[in-house]
């Protein structure tokens, strides 16, 4: 029964990464047209438009596809670059003794630090506002510098806990270097379920960053698509009429939000990687 | 400004209140009713954006109940208008945070590690009551330890919550001030926000580090 059960999720999680992919990639617009049309205006789903239309006509499923192809799939590219970017930084500075490496890795950490004790919504509103640019581009900076800087954060204290274990002792004492440590016992070994779930979190947080920011009338604007700002677009009108733009948005917004949990999760089932056994530490501390 | 600033402290209060009560009522059912049985470890910490929340909630109760979460206009309402009107905010801030899922997974980590002690063994043994045993320990712990962890989410989705709710906190007077391109109003209303987030990451911190000292004695 339990083996079912497990075959049963992991099936599941296929299926919606395929959904995700399939709402992503697709060329909806093709189909379903993503122009403007007054005389449809927030129509229910329909054969012609499977999601419904939005207050000025358009198509959803279009809107939503836009929505993950052009604001949540550029956001995402910018928080990956930004963790391999902090990772590879943390591990430079952490394998090299020299002086300038060490001041260099110091003054990184102050700036990380200071970066990482400021709550990430704030940040992200305060550099959108800040550059007075519409778009994504405040928003991908902001999060690309705050993920740096909890990824690199996040490094030294997964070496700072395990530099005293008993294994990495011996392996000093046989002459080992400290790069192949961190590299064959950290990083590639017992720190590869840290660093997953802490990419996975990051990437969470980088959409609800962003949904937010949308939301406020910063960040992704119209035509732009973006989950924010189609909700935001649509909640007064929720509260006189139909409220389906809503609940699609909604799912939506479930969808991308789980996604890099979902996909985590089937790695690891797949590839059979070590995770964490607990949650407490890595960035839920740190931030 | 102190009209936003008290807004906004008593969304914080209400939501300490919150958590509060629901760590005692939390803690009252593992120890009661699951002492013998085995306590399922949830993944703790698990934020979940506000927008997923907020809207979903003023439509259903609008639409079902014909009640309105919205605030109230500030100038024609009285404190228990705007007190009443705070409850929802807190409550959904609350969950938002990860605040509800974090306390959940720590009551029942602290809980589980305190049992095991041996004071807790000799305790019942003179026929002390379990639960009271660990009352204070475990949610003095949990709730210390799992407002250090949401505190950044708390304020950074305070944003969009008092943008929702339309409630006139500090955060919703940074986003007007930033609707107009007042970079320095909203400067002057982010710095508040992050002094009084910094206190009380502070207090928070003080308060997890002289627990920390104070039970590292016990046996």
């Amino acid at each position: 029964m339990g083996n079912y059960l497990l075959m049963f999720s992991l099936f599941l999680r296929v299926v919606l990464i395929l959904a995700f992919m399939v709402l992503c990639f697709a060329p909806w617009e093709a189909f379903f047209g993503a122009e403007v049309d007054l005389s449809s205006i927030l129509e229910g789903p329909s054969v012609d438009h499977p999601f419904g239309t939005d207050n000025l006509g358009r198509d959803l499923l279009v809107r939503i596809s836009d929505a993950f192809r052009f604001t949540v799939l550029p956001l995402w590219g910018f928080v990956l670059i930004g963790f391999f970017l902090g990772v590879s930084t943390s591990f430079i500075t952490i394998c090299n003794s020299q002086r300038w490496f060490k001041w260099a890795g110091q003054l990184t950490g102050v700036l990380a630090f200071i970066f990482s004790i400021v709550p990430i919504g704030i940040t992200v509103f305060y550099f959108s506002v800040y550059f007075e640019k519409n778009g994504l581009m405040p928003v991908i900076y902001s999060v690309t510098i705050i993920v740096f800087a909890k990824s690199y954060l996040m490094l030294h204290q997964l070496y700072s806990r395990d530099q005293g274990l008993l294994y990495w002792d011996f392996h000093r004492s046989m002459g080992g270097e400290l790069s192949s440590r961190v590299w064959h016992y950290g990083i590639n070994q017992h720190w590869k379920g840290y660093l997953g779930y802490e990419l996975a979190f990051y990437l969470k947080v980088s959409v609800i960053a962003e949904v937010s920011v949308s939301y406020l009338g910063f960040g992704a604007q119209e035509p732009n698509a973006s989950i924010g700002n189609i909700l935001s677009a649509h909640f007064s009108e929720a509260l006189k009429g139909p409220s389906h733009v809503m609940l699609v948005v909604l799912l939506a917004l479930v969808l991308v939000m789980s996604l890099p949990n979902l996909m985590r999760l089937t790695v690891i089932k797949l590839l059979k990687i070590e995770t964490p056994t607990c949650t407490r530490g890595g960035l839920a501390q740190h931030q | 400004m102190l009209k936003y600033f008290y807004t906004t402290g008593l969304i914080f209060l209400i939501g300490l209140f919150l958590s509060l009560l629901f760590a005692i009522f939390y803690y009252e059912w593992i120890s009661f009713y699951r002492r013998g049985a085995k306590i399922k470890l949830v993944q703790g910490f698990v934020p979940i954006p506000s927008l997923l929340l907020g809207p979903p909630l003023i439509l259903l109760f609008y639409k079902c109940f014909s009640w309105n979460l919205i605030y109230p206009v500030h100038m024609y309402a009285d404190f228990y208008q705007i007190f009443f009107s705070a409850w929802v905010p807190a409550l959904i801030l609350i969950v938002a945070s990860g605040l509800y899922s974090g306390l959940k997974d720590s009551l029942c980590q602290e809980f589980l590690f305190w049992r095991s002690k041996p004071f807790f063994l000799f305790s019942t043994s003179l026929g002390l009551k379990p639960s009271k045993t660990l009352r204070k320990i475990v949610l003095l712990r949990s709730l210390s330890q799992s407002w250090l962890r949401s505190l950044p989410w708390f304020f950074g989705e305070l944003l969009v919550v008092e943008a929702v709710f339309n409630a006139p906190g500090l955060a919703y007077e940074a986003w007007s001030f930033a609707k107009v391109r007042d970079q320095v109003g909203m400067a002057n209303s982010m710095i508040s926000i992050l002094i009084i987030y910094l206190i009380c990451l502070i207090v928070f911190k003080s308060l997890n580090r002289w627990l920390g000292g104070k039970l590292s004695s016990y046996v």
